[in-house]
């Protein structure tokens, strides 16, 4: 059982990688990983839009503000955003 | 600090109530010399009595922008009371938060070229009430934002935002989590030619954890988010649907492992494009000789990609030697983006550090590092720094 999740593992990594490496959109809004991000407010304060506000221990990104500078994704201790 | 202390103090004697506060100081200078680069106060208070629960988290920030490493600065006080409320199956928790700016740098505002403006007090009072009805949970929220903002010339604006939404998730017999919601949100500036106005959609299928052999969890989720609004460019804010794995493994005792994997795909005017992935993993190993201080070593990495990608590895160790006192090791080893004037586009650094913690049992901790860091910015820059932290927790108070 073990084996087969490991071999499962692995093709969804190099379906994850493979993919997202091949054709990234041109402009796409950015993503909080809610499991890595522990609201530290980095993002919120570096962020010149003010895009981005820590609402209940997570980071929340406005779309409609957010002007992909990647300084969230910069400062970020966690690489939570991307 | 100490006004608010005081009143919830008062409001505890009517009843039997407990009072746990909290309180940390955290300082990272820019040299070893001292010069400063951030120090961070916290202070909070949790006062609980019956049903209620009132929390009250005062913060203040100085990231400075120092000499060596170009940086965003602010000074600022940063103040949260929320408050919690059940009554049968029913929870409300209203929060106030309000940021006053003391300096810092001035935020853009207004698609697509941004004005410059400095940014005053934020108070945003909200909400949330929550209903457990058994396999079913509902949700809904609301919140205010009124900024007080000032332009170049002093004239003083203002921008105000509102959010608002609201859902549920049903626990299903069969062992999924299906689950709808929505968010509806809106900017309106004085000035600066911002008004904006879009909300979402959410279908979301997610599994409960499921138990493998050998000590294994797995958990799968699957959302779909439909937008009704436009960016910052004017453009409509795509479609997205969002899948993600995540496995956790106990080795043994002693180690754990968990991995994550990512995939988000686009769909805009008929077109569907995979817009970004993610994979990363952790181990922890932690050794617990039956002090109260537990030996770990913490390795994590992990890939993204879109239309910029970040590598991410760090280690972090503490090695626990005597009655609390323990050594700190770190390394952290990035690859990102940055928008840096005349540093590559995707600039890497590494940062070793060392230092010593003190644990004193579970009520104040307090540690040292010196790091080493180099970093790619305009040019290679190579400095050593000084970070300290202490934290205080002085238990649980009864009234």
């Amino acid at each position: 059982m073990t084996r087969y999740a490991s071999l499962l593992a692995a093709a969804l990594l190099g379906l994850v990688l493979g993919l997202a490496c091949t054709n990234p959109a041109d402009n796409t809004q950015l993503t909080v990983d809610e499991d890595l991000c522990y609201g530290c407010g980095r993002c919120e304060e570096v962020c010149p839009y003010g895009a981005i506000e820590v609402i209940d221990g997570d980071a929340v990104i406005d779309p409609s503000l957010c002007h992909q500078c990647w300084r969230c994704v910069e400062e970020c201790p966690k690489g939570a955003i991307y | 600090m100490r006004h608010i202390t005081v009143a919830l103090l008062a409001c505890a004697m009517a009843s039997t109530a407990t009072l746990e506060q909290y309180g940390s100081v955290t300082y990272r200078s820019d040299s070893l010399a001292g010069s400063s680069a951030r120090t961070e106060i916290t202070w909070g208070a949790l006062l609980e009595t019956g049903p209620l629960q009132l929390e009250v988290q005062d913060s203040y920030l100085v990231s400075d922008s120092g000499g060596t490493v170009p940086r965003w600065t602010r000074e600022g006080n940063d103040l949260l009371v929320s408050a919690r409320a059940s009554f049968d199956r029913f929870l409300l928790r209203p929060d106030l938060r309000w940021r006053t700016a003391v300096a810092g740098d001035s935020i853009l505002l207004g698609p697509p070229v941004a004005e410059p403006v400095s940014q005053g007090d934020v108070i945003r009072p909200g909400g949330t009430l929550e209903a457990d009805l058994g396999s079913v949970h509902l949700y809904g929220f609301g919140r205010h934002w009124k900024r007080d903002m000032y332009t170049a010339d002093g004239l003083e604006a203002g921008w105000t935002s509102t959010g608002y939404g609201g859902g549920g998730t049903w626990n299903t017999p069969m062992g999924a989590i299906l689950g709808v919601s929505g968010v509806s949100r809106s900017h309106d500036a004085d000035f600066g030619d911002l008004y904006s106005d879009w909300s979402r959609l959410d279908l979301s299928l997610a599994s409960r954890p499921l138990e493998l052999p050998t000590r294994t969890m797995v958990m799968a989720d699957l959302q779909y988010s439909q937008y009704t609004g436009e960016d910052y460019t004017g453009a409509e804010i795509a479609d997205r649907v969002f899948g993600r794995v995540r496995a956790v493994q106990s080795l043994s005792t002693t180690v754990s492992y968990n991995m994550t994997m990512a995939v988000a795909m686009d769909h805009h005017e008929d077109h569907w494009t995979v817009a970004k992935g993610m994979a990363g993993a952790r181990m922890l190993f932690m050794l617990d000789r039956g002090g109260s201080v537990p030996s770990i070593l913490n390795i994590g990495s992990s890939f993204s990609s879109s239309v910029v990608s970040t590598t991410c590895l760090d280690i972090f160790s503490r090695t626990h030697i005597y009655r609390g006192i323990s050594l700190l090791g770190r390394i952290d080893a990035r690859r990102t983006p940055t928008d840096i004037a005349g540093a590559p586009q995707t600039r890497r650094s590494v940062v070793l550090g060392g230092g010593l913690e003190y644990q004193m049992g579970k009520n104040l901790r307090c540690w040292t590092m010196i790091e080493q860091e180099r970093t790619e910015y305009q040019e290679v820059e190579n400095w050593g720094r000084f970070r300290a932290g202490l934290d205080v927790f002085p238990g649980v108070l009864e009234l």
